[in-house]
C-alpha cells in the first residue's frame, strides 16, 4: 500500500508546479513530497519489509525495495539542493519562473519513471520506463540552451536510444526463448523464472549479450559510455546527481533482472564473466580519463563510470560476498557521488568555471562546501572509515575467497590509480591560496541539509550497516544468487 | 505468396534507403517501408483470431506512415529542403556494404534459429538487416534528421523481429513502445530545432565542443 502512496505523491509533485506561481513554493512542495516518499520507504523497509507482488503489474521484492530506497534517498537530497539552486538561477535570470515550473515537473516525471523501472514485472514495460527516463531527463540535460548543453542532450538521446533498441532486441529474444520452449506468452519476469528449464540456452546467451550491451549503454559501462561525461557535465547540478547516482543504477537493475533469468537458464558463470569483463574495462578506461581530466564535473562523471565498473565486477565475481558488496556499493556510491556533485556544482557556480586549474582555495572561500568536498574525495577514493571502503573491501574479499587473484589485483591497481588522481586534482583545488577578490560565503539552509543527510549516510554506513538494511540486502542477494526460499 | 512479396518489398526498402542521396528521398523510403510493414501485419492479422494485430496495423498506419513522416518532412522543409545527408560513405558503396551484411546475416540466422520455418527465418533475417541498416544510417550519415530516420528504421526492424519470431509482443507492450517512439521523435525533433537555432546547421559531425 505504501508503495502506491509513494508513486501517487511523486505524480502529484509532477502536476502541482503547474498550479503555482512562485518557484520558492514549488521547491518547498517538492521537498515535502520527497521527504514524505522517503519516510514511507523507510517505514516500509524497517517495519513491513519487502511486500512482494503488489498486483498483476507491480512487484516489490527485496531487490526492488532496495533500489527504491536508494532512489528515494537521492531524490530527497536532490530536492533539498534544488530549492537553493533554482532560487540562485532565477535570481541571476538564467531560469525564468516558467522554466522553474518545467524543471520541477520534469524532475518528478524523471523520478517517477525510475520508480516504475524498479517496480514493473513486465520486461517490455520496464524497457518503456527506462526509455521514459531518457526522454524526461534529456530536457533537463539540455535545460540551458547553450551550444554545449544542446550537444550533450543530443548525444544523450541518440546514443541511449540506440542502446535501448539493442536492449529491446534482447527482450524480444528472451520472450522468443520462452515462447519457443514452452508456448507460454508472458513478459513477466516472475513467470519467466518458472520456465527457465525449457529455455534454449543458445538463444538466452545471445539475448543476454544484447541486453547487457543495450542497458549497459544507459548504465554507462565502457566502451559505450561516450554520452555520459557530456550529459553529466552539462546537466543542471541536481540532475547530474540524479543521473549519476540513480539513473545508471536503474539500468543496472534492469540488467540484474535479466541476469537472474540467464543464470537460471544457462548457469551462473556465463553472465557473470561477461559482466566482469565490462566492469574491468570500465575501471580501466575511467582510470585513464580521471588521471588527465581538467573539468571538475567531467571528472565526477568518469568516476561514475568507475563505480558502475566496481558494481559490475562485484556482480561478476558473484557468490554471496561479491553480490552483497555490489549491491551495498550501489547505495554507498549513490550517497557519496550525490554529495560530490552538489559540492562541485556549488564550487563551479561560485568560481564561474568548471576548469579545476582555475579553482583554488575552496576551503577558504566556502568552508562548509569545501569540508564536504574534502571528506567526499576521501570517501569516493575508498578510504576508511567511509562506506565505499566497506563495499569495495567486501567485493575484494569475495574475489579472494574464490581464488580470482588476477581480478582482485587489477581491481586494486585501478582503484589505487584513481585514488591518486583524485587526491592530486583536489588537493590544489581545495587548499591553495584563494583568489584575492573572492569573498567567503555561506550556503543556503536546504543545501546544507542535503549535505548533512548524505554525509551521515556516507559515514554511518562505513561504521556499520543498520539491521533493516542488512536484512534487505541479504534478501536481495538471495534473489540474485538464486537461493531465495532455499 | 503475398507475405513473400511484402517481405521482399521490405528488403528492397532497405537498399533504397542505403542508396538515397537526399533527406526527402530517405523519408519517403521510410514511409514506404512502414506502409509495407503495416500491410504485412494486416496479412498476419487476417490469419489470427484476436483483434490485437488489427489494432497494431492501425497504430503503424497512424504513427509511422502518417504522423512521424509528416513531422520529419515539416522539419526538412523548414530547414534544408533538397539538402543531402552528409555522406561519410557514398550511396553506391553503402548499398554494397549493406548487401554484404545482408549475406552475413542470412548465414548467421540459419545457425541461430534453425528450428523455425523457412518463412519465419526469412522474416527474421530481413528484420535483422533492417536493424543493421538503421544503425548504418545513424553512423555514416551526418545530418541530425538522417540519424533520427536511422533510429526509426532500427525500430521498424525490431518490430518485424518481434512479429516474425514470436507472433508479436503482448498488445500493451506494443502500445507502450509506440507511444514511446512517438515521444522520442518529438523530443529529438525539438532538439533538431534547437541545434539549428544555435549552430545554424544540423550537421552532427560538427558538434565537437565536448571532448575528453
Amino acid at each position: 500500500m505504501l508503495i502506491y502512496l509513494i508513486l501517487l505523491i511523486n505524480a502529484c509533485c509532477a502536476v502541482l508546479p503547474w498550479l503555482m506561481r512562485r518557484h520558492q513554493t514549488m521547491g518547498a512542495i517538492n521537498i515535502a513530497g520527497h521527504l514524505a516518499a522517503f519516510a514511507l520507504v523507510l517505514v516500509q523497509a524497517t517495519v513491513f519489509g519487502a511486500p512482494g507482488p503488489l498486483d498483476s503489474f507491480l512487484c516489490a521484492d527485496a531487490l526492488s525495495l532496495f533500489f527504491i530506497f536508494t532512489i528515494a534517498v537521492v531524490n530527497l537530497a536532490a530536492a533539498l539542493y534544488s530549492k537553493g539552486y533554482i532560487a540562485g538561477e532565477t535570481s541571476e535570470g538564467l531560469i525564468s519562473e516558467k522554466g522553474a515550473r518545467l524543471y520541477y515537473s520534469l524532475f518528478n516525471i524523471f523520478t517517477l519513471s525510475m520508480f516504475f523501472v524498479t517496480l514493473v514485472k513486465n520486461l517490455g514495460l520496464m524497457w518503456v520506463c527506462v526509455e521514459m527516463t531518457t526522454l524526461a531527463s534529456a530536457f533537463l540535460v539540455g535545460f540551458h540552451t547553450t551550444k554545449k548543453a544542446i550537444e550533450a542532450a543530443w548525444k544523450y538521446v541518440i546514443i541511449c536510444s540506440v542502446g535501448l533498441v539493442l536492449a529491446l532486441i534482447g527482450v524480444i529474444l528472451f520472450y522468443y526463448a520462452l515462447n519457443a520452449g514452452t508456448g507460454a506468452e508472458t513478459f513477466n519476469w516472475d513467470d519467466m523464472l518458472l520456465y527457465t528449464g525449457n529455455f534454449d540456452p543458445r538463444i538466452v546467451k545471445i539475448a543476454f549479450i544484447f541486453v547487457l550491451v543495450g542497458y549497459g549503454t544507459k548504465a554507462g559501462l565502457a566502451p559505450m559510455h561516450n554520452w555520459l561525461p557530456d550529459a553529466h557535465s552539462q546537466a543542471l547540478t541536481p540532475i547530474s546527481a540524479l543521473l549519476s547516482c540513480v539513473l545508471l543504477k536503474t539500468s543496472a537493475y534492469a540488467i540484474l533482472r535479466f541476469m537472474i533469468i540467464t543464470n537460471a537458464a544457462v548457469g551462473a558463470s556465463y553472465a557473470g564473466n561477461l559482466t566482469l569483463l565490462f566492469g574491468m574495462v570500465s575501471l580501466g578506461v575511467s582510470a585513464a580519463f580521471i588521471l588527465v581530466q581538467k573539468d571538475i564535473k567531467r571528472l565526477l562523471a568518469y568516476s561514475s563510470v568507475e563505480h558502475i565498473g566496481v558494481v559490475c565486477v562485484g556482480i561478476g565475481v558473484g557468490g554471496a560476498a561479491g553480490t552483497f558488496g555490489a549491491l551495498y556499493h550501489i547505495f554507498n556510491h549513490a550517497v557519496t557521488k550525490a554529495l560530490m556533485f552538489f559540492a562541485a556544482g556549488s564550487v563551479a557556480k561560485k568560481y564561474r568555471t568548471h576548469n579545476m586549474r582555475n579553482i583554488r582555495g575552496v576551503i577558504a572561500v566556502m568552508p562548509f562546501t569545501g569540508t564536504c568536498l574534502l571528506f567526499g574525495v576521501f570517501a569516493l577514493g575508498g578510504l576508511p572509515p567511509f562506506s565505499i571502503f566497506m563495499s569495495e573491501l567486501t567485493i575484494l574479499s569475495g574475489a579472494f575467497t574464490q581464488g580470482r587473484y588476477l581480478v582482485a589485483g587489477l581491481f586494486m591497481f585501478f582503484l589505487a590509480v584513481i585514488f591518486g588522481a583524485l587526491v592530486l586534482h583536489f588537493s590544489s583545488l581545495l587548499f591553495e591560496k584563494k583568489p584575492k577578490e573572492m569573498p567567503a560565503e555561506s550556503e543556503p539552509l536546504a543545501a546544507k541539509a542535503a549535505f548533512l543527510l548524505l554525509g551521515v549516510f556516507m559515514l554511518a554506513l562505513g561504521l556499520g550497516i543498520p539491521a533493516f538494511m542488512e536484512r534487505l540486502l541479504r534478501a536481495a542477494v538471495n534473489i540474485l544468487t538464486g537461493t531465495a526460499g532455499a | 505468396m503475398l507475405n513473400h512479396v511484402l517481405a521482399v518489398a521490405l528488403l528492397f526498402s532497405v537498399f533504397l534507403m542505403a542508396g538515397s542521396k537526399r533527406l526527402g528521398a530517405l523519408i519517403r523510403a521510410f514511409r514506404m517501408q512502414s506502409l509495407t510493414l503495416a500491410l504485412l501485419t494486416a496479412s498476419f492479422a487476417r490469419h489470427s483470431a484476436g483483434w490485437e494485430l488489427w489494432g497494431i496495423t492501425i497504430m503503424i498506419l497512424a504513427v509511422k506512415v502518417w504522423l512521424i513522416p509528416l513531422y520529419l518532412e515539416k522539419i526538412t522543409a523548414e530547414m534544408s529542403p533538397g539538402e543531402n545527408m552528409g555522406h561519410v560513405i557514398n550511396p553506391p558503396m553503402s548499398v554494397m556494404i549493406v548487401t554484404l551484411f545482408g549475406w552475413l546475416i542470412f548465414c548467421f540466422s540459419d545457425s541461430v534459429i534453425g528450428t523455425l520455418s523457412a518463412d519465419a527465418k526469412l522474416n527474421f533475417s530481413i528484420a535483422l538487416l533492417m536493424v543493421f541498416a538503421g544503425f548504418f544510417l545513424m553512423v555514416f550519415r551526418l545530418k541530425a534528421l538522417a540519424q533520427i530516420t536511422g533510429l526509426l528504421v532500427m525500430e521498424n526492424g525490431v518490430f518485424m523481429l518481434a512479429s516474425s519470431i514470436s507472433g508479436g509482443m503482448p498488445f500493451i507492450v506494443e502500445i507502450a513502445v509506440f507511444f514511446d517512439l512517438f515521444v522520442l521523435v518529438a523530443v529529438a525533433g525539438i532538439f533538431v530545432y534547437r541545434i539549428k537555432g544555435l549552430f545554424t546547421h544540423i550537421d552532427v559531425s560538427r558538434l565537437t565542443r565536448l571532448k575528453g
